[in-house]
């Protein structure tokens, strides 16, 4: 019994010992933000890690480098890129911590799923990072000037998780992307990210649409007028602001419980409802002499359902016979309720989907009207 | 009697050892399916399960409590020492492909620093431990551990649920009817818990067929609860990871709780572990009854070197490791050993039984 | 071998000394009692000199009228008031009484001799617990003299069910040991079987607790025992009350129950007393505690070094900020600290009283804090070692496990990561499992004896 203990410890000793044993976290390169750019000979990688290897005292926290550095490396591919990382660092990169990818604009348009393809098979890497797109480069977007003690990663994830409540942008975890972008008819989303320079001189990262993907190919852009009707469509919001005209005033209302219910038509699979359901508050009336009635609640919300529909309307006629994408998921639909139709029309979904028709009902209600309606004004 | 284990300790056992098999179920290992049609094949497993566990538990339900080579032995004692040895061989092989298994998952997503030979060899160094202490503190951990990969698996569901949209779980469609039998023959063959229990009937106290309906219907409940979940959040992306289970255990949160996978695959770590000592506790119980007296003392250790071997020459490559988990030895031994030889031994019992009456008769 | 009285006083006096060596505390005295001539013998220190003088010795200033070969009987008939004697016709009878406060008397022409017992010897007063400590139980504590213990037990358990049985053991020592046990709670197999257990037993001496488990335990190679020991007799009363068997060793101040079960160290005696809701809590807490004292710093190194995934960006900066300074690698850091903490805690129990304030300042400022600004260990080290004491301390009954899994646990995470951390944990888990006291498996969550040998889950 004690000769097995002892062999046992020696042996346990002994195996750590070889070159490949542990890595020390201060050995590692902890990548807070990855940025994908295109270059003339393959990938350029930028990627912000924090800095742990700082100078000072043990128990010291400031660092002239600042809490994070930014490195560049250029590859034939991007794990090419990343080894090159590994040798201008000094450090083994960890990409588990990594809150952002971003792909520059060159890079998405070519097929960004092969930009991907090392995101997916790498498996420290989070299988929910969020994505977005570069208006114009991601190596700007990363090495932008934010402030002292700002991280570009902190700053870009938190604006993507606030579209849920403001309706300007979306969060797109990496799995959901790439399987939009695998499925045959799906179309894929990525939020679009600027930078731009505020009153401060400083630059801010502002949230600027968002990208369309079809077949593995940037397709196009939503702005602010299809982008809205596109986050109604999805459910992609928690809340969001609307501002309705009412007797040329302005009714500012906060939207809230949006529930969109899209159906297949039983009789025609190419017609489908998009039922929008939502609950909202008036909360500004820009009016000092006229109290709200409640004739007037009625009319405001009618004013708001006019306004969604015409929104989701606008994104679906842009999105299926401009674009020719499915963002709704019409193709799936057909495929888990008429398959033998849905062989049919997949060889050319395209087509298919300019000859699409929607019914689209808005039903809201209004739950905090305001104080004049008590007082029965 | 000594060593007995409860029914309840039974299940748990059965459970933990089989759930490790949908953990690293790997997509496009037998067959190419999309997430519907794998919730099909999890339903189509169940019945087959139920009709192949058929003649080891009409096995129980008649002999109760008596050690399947002890019943052979009534019948034939020539044939018990081979049938012994030949199930023994069987279940090392399975332990070899679940050790296999394991460690082609461990290293394609744990990455151990230390060589997955090192891990792989002090992962059998503990089973054989569990096995020397016997069936009674093996079944009682399982028990802890059932408890804990329970609540693993409700905190997967529940921080993915949110995520799940059943659109994305595309229909069965009719030209994938065969890959469907396929997978679901393939999924019911690697029900090795069920054959094994031949060899502790002895240790169990309370009615096992019983347990082994409830293990069967839980487990299948769970897997296509599991597969449901899988495709409704990853789609299509779970079909290009190899491990789509490990993949939705990384995707799973709530509140500030991420990165599950690592916790869980710790569970899935005992689940391996467990199993495998099952399977040389099994083993070492055939060869024990089988071998001549000189060997008899070091039989748990001369099935784990075994095991050992096996996994060192299936594991050399890639390739290798493929072949070897899609072999076809595996269901054809489960043909044999779990379904035709309990039926023809059962069959040639119940002649000696009536012939015995009828000698008893005159 | 029992060698009989010898019929001359002077012959059993010569026989005595020889025994006792010439030993300077064997006394001896000459009685007269007329024609009657007695020789007591008694041991210096062990026995109530006044007492024996009045009781005893004053009343036999009268002669006595009797022959000389009823001269022992007579003795032992006269002199009954107030006071405890026995009869005895050997000499090994005479020696054990002897050493236990008796005085004893010889007569000539008598192969008996008749001892009356009075021991006193200097002996602690009932105090509080030092090793267990309650908040609303009672704060009385076992002492070294066994017959107090025994008092101790019988104010709270106020029932003839409660059967206290004196054994021998000890080859050396023959130091009395009480089997207790409530005759209609306790199961009769269990009781028998600890008494032939302890019929068996053979040391050389009794002078701990520990020295009778190698007798009752059936492995004493796991990390976990089926005894537990107590120092507080309340607990030990309650022990009794569930079924359990007891044993008071005479000279120890704590008392050994058996069987123990693995919840019973998750369990203390304020549960009762307090609601159950909060008892629940203070149960989850002990099990937090035993975890975080046991797997915490394994944990810690296997993340750090093996799964850093696992933790928060902000927190994994901070570690690898502070550890980035330090000379050793975290698993040899995180060795090196739980060795000096383990040091640390054996000087707190051994030194003398007087200079444990200046070990703790020691202790404190140099390991803690100037080690910490000298960049030899890391400050998160320095917490979890901490965390790891205190949790540690609230189960105070299973340290010794503990501290030995302690240095696996951080071996196992640091050699294969969460891997090892399993492994062990699993290989722990079956040594638990395979703890099967007194036929009750170790694991079993079920209060009532009997229930727990029917149970079918553990």
């Amino acid at each position: 019994m004690k000769f097995l203990s002892v062999l046992l410890c020696i042996v346990l000793l002994f195996t750590g010992c070889s070159q490949s044993a542990s890595t020390e976290l201060s050995n590692r390169l902890i990548i807070e933000a990855i940025g994908i750019d295109s270059d003339e000979s393959g990938y350029k990688v930028s990627v912000l890690a924090l800095n742990t290897l700082q100078t000072g005292s043990a128990g010291s926290t400031e660092s002239p480098d600042g809490i994070a550095k930014v490195f560049t490396a250029k590859g034939n591919s991007i794990a090419d890129a990343f080894s090159q990382l590994d040798l201008i660092s000094a450090q083994i990169p960890l990409y588990s911590q990594a809150r952002v990818l971003i792909i520059g604009k060159e890079t998405a348009e070519n097929q960004p799923l092969s930009a991907l393809n090392f995101f997916i098979r790498e498996h420290t890497t989070r299988d929910d990072i969020p994505v977005a797109v570069a208006e114009t480069t991601a190596n700007k977007i990363i090495t932008a000037d934010l402030g002292k003690n700002l991280l570009v990663s902190k700053v870009t994830a938190d604006l993507l998780s606030s579209g849920k409540r403001n309706g300007q942008t979306v969060r797109v975890p990496l799995y959901s992307f790439v399987s939009r972008l695998l499925n045959e008819t799906d179309a894929a989303y990525l939020p679009v990210l600027t930078v731009e320079k505020n009153a401060q001189k400083k630059d801010e990262i502002r949230a600027a649409g968002i990208a369309l993907f079809a077949n593995d190919n940037y397709t196009a852009t939503l702005n602010n007028k299809t982008m809205n009707g596109f986050l109604y469509a999805n459910n992609l919001i928690d809340s969001t602001l609307l501002e309705i005209d009412y007797n040329n005033k302005n009714i500012s209302l906060t939207v809230r419980k949006i529930k969109t219910k899209t159906e297949i038509n039983e009789k025609d699979p190419s017609v489908f409802s998009v039922a929008v359901s939502f609950s909202c508050d008036i909360i500004e009336h820009n009016s000092t002499n006229q109290d709200l009635n409640e004739q007037d609640i009625l009319q405001i919300k009618l004013l708001a359902q006019e306004k969604i529909k015409k929104y989701t309307e606008d994104f679906l006629y842009y999105t299926l016979h401009d674009c020719g994408c499915d963002c709704l998921g019409f193709g799936k639909r057909i495929r888990n309720k008429y398959p033998t139709y849905y062989e049919q029309i997949s060889k050319n979904y395209t087509s298919f989907l300019k000859n699409v028709q929607t019914v689209v009902i808005a039903e809201g209600a209004i739950h905090r009207p305001g104080r004049e309606v008590l007082s029965g004004k | 009697m000594k060593n007995q284990i409860s029914s309840a300790q039974l299940f748990c056992i059965l459970f933990v050892c089989r759930l490790l098999g949908t953990f690293t179920y790997m997509s496009q290992l037998q067959t190419t399916l999309h997430a519907g049609s794998r919730i099909v094949a999890t339903g189509v497993c169940f019945l087959f399960s139920i009709l192949s566990a058929i003649p080891v538990l009409l096995y129980l339900q008649k002999q109760n409590n008596v050690s399947f080579l002890n019943a052979v032995g009534i019948v034939s004692e020539k044939t018990a020492g081979i049938i012994g040895i030949s199930y023994a061989a069987f279940f090392l092989f399975a332990a070899i492909i679940t050790i296999t298994r394991f460690g082609l998952f461990a290293g394609t997503v744990l990455v151990q620093n230390t060589g997955l030979y090192i891990s792989v060899f002090f992962l059998l160094l503990v089973c054989v431990y569990c096995v020397y202490q016997g069936l009674q503190p093996l079944a009682r951990t399982a028990v802890i551990f059932a408890v804990i990969l329970l609540f693993s698996l409700i905190a997967v569901i529940a921080g993915t649920i949110g995520e799940c949209s059943l659109i994305n779980i595309p229909g069965i469609r009719e030209n994938e009817i065969p890959n469907i039998i396929k997978q679901a023959f393939f999924s019911a063959c690697r029900n090795i818990e069920i054959p094994a229990l031949l060899f502790i009937a002895e240790e169990i106290k309370g009615k096992a067929h019983t347990v082994v309906l409830k293990f069967i219907t839980a487990f299948s409940i769970i897997s296509a609860l599991l597969f449901t979940v899988a495709g409704g959040v990853l789609g299509e992306y779970g079909d290009q990871q190899i491990f789509p289970l490990f993949t939705l255990s990384s995707v799973a949160k709530f509140g500030f709780v991420e990165r599950m996978e690592d916790l869980l695959t710790g569970i899935w770590i005992v689940c391996a572990m467990l199993k495998t000592a099952f399977l040389l506790y099994v083993a070492s119980q055939c060869l024990q009854k089988s071998l001549h007296k000189e060997i008899k003392t070091c039989h748990t250790a001369i099935g784990a070197v075994l095991i050992f071997a096996g996994y060192l020459l299936f594991s050399a490559d890639i390739p290798t490791t493929i072949r070897l988990l899609r072999t076809w030895l595996l269901p054809a031994g489960y043909i044999i050993f779990a379904i035709l030889l309990p039926i023809v031994l059962y069959l040639l019992f119940v002649r000696k039984e009536k012939k015995l009456q009828k000698e008893n008769r005159i | 071998m029992n060698t009989p009285i010898l019929a001359k006083a002077i012959d059993n006096k010569l026989l005595l000394q020889q025994r006792f060596g010439n030993s300077f505390d064997l006394m001896f005295r000459e009685v007269n009692c007329g024609e009657i001539h007695y020789t007591a013998a008694f041991l210096d220190g062990m026995c109530d000199r006044l007492f024996l003088s009045q009781s005893v010795i004053r009343p036999l200033s009268q002669p006595l009228d009797c022959a000389p070969k009823n001269a022992i009987d007579t003795l032992y008939s006269i002199l009954y008031e107030g006071i405890e004697r026995d009869m005895v016709s050997t000499m090994e009878e005479v020696e054990q009484h002897l050493i236990a406060g008796s005085l004893v008397f010889f007569a000539d022409e008598c192969t008996k001799s008749v001892c009356f017992n009075a021991p006193i010897f200097a002996r602690r007063a009932v105090s509080e617990p030092q090793s267990e400590q309650q908040e609303k139980g009672s704060k009385e504590g076992f002492t070294d003299f066994f017959k107090d213990n025994v008092t101790l037990i019988r104010r709270r358990l106020r029932t003839p069910e409660l059967h206290i049985e004196r054994i021998n053991i000890g080859k050396t020592s023959n130091t009395f040991v009480c089997l207790c046990y409530l005759a209609d709670r306790a199961d009769n197999e269990l009781v028998e079987q600890i008494r032939s257990k302890l019929s068996k037993a053979d040391p050389d001496i009794v002078l701990g607790a520990g020295s009778l488990r190698p007798y009752l335990e059936k492995s004493s190679q796991s990390f976990f025992s089926g005894i537990g020991s107590t120092e507080r007799p309340d607990t030990f009363a309650a022990m009794l009350s569930e079924g359990r068997v007891g044993l008071i060793i005479d000279g120890v101040p704590f008392a050994l129950f058996m069987p123990q079960f693995f919840t019973d160290h998750l369990r203390a005696l304020d549960d009762y007393l307090t609601k159950p809701y909060y008892a629940f809590l203070l149960q989850v807490l002990r099990l937090c505690g035993l975890l975080i004292a046991t797997m915490l710093p394994g944990l810690f190194v296997a993340v750090c070094v093996y799964h850093p995934e696992l933790l928060p960006t902000d927190v994994m900066f901070d570690i690898a900020v502070a550890i980035s300074h330090t000379p050793f690698p975290l698993f040899i850091e995180a060795l090196i600290i739980h060795f000096i903490y383990e040091i640390v805690r054996e000087a707190g129990l051994r030194m003398p009283k007087s200079v444990g304030h200046a070990v703790s300042i020691v202790g404190t400022l140099v390991i803690g804090d100037a080690a910490v600004k000298a960049g030899l260990i890391a400050a998160p080290m320095l917490i979890i070692v901490a965390l790891t004491a205190i949790s540690s301390a609230i189960i105070p009954g299973i340290h010794e496990p503990m501290a030995v899994l302690r240095f696996l646990f951080i071996l196992a995470g640091g050699i294969m990561g969460l891997f090892g951390i399993m492994l062990t944990a699993v290989a722990v888990c079956i040594s638990i499992c395979n703890i099967v006291p007194f036929r009750i498996p170790y694991v079993n969550p079920i209060k009532t004896l009997k229930k727990a040998r029917n149970s079918k889950l553990l």
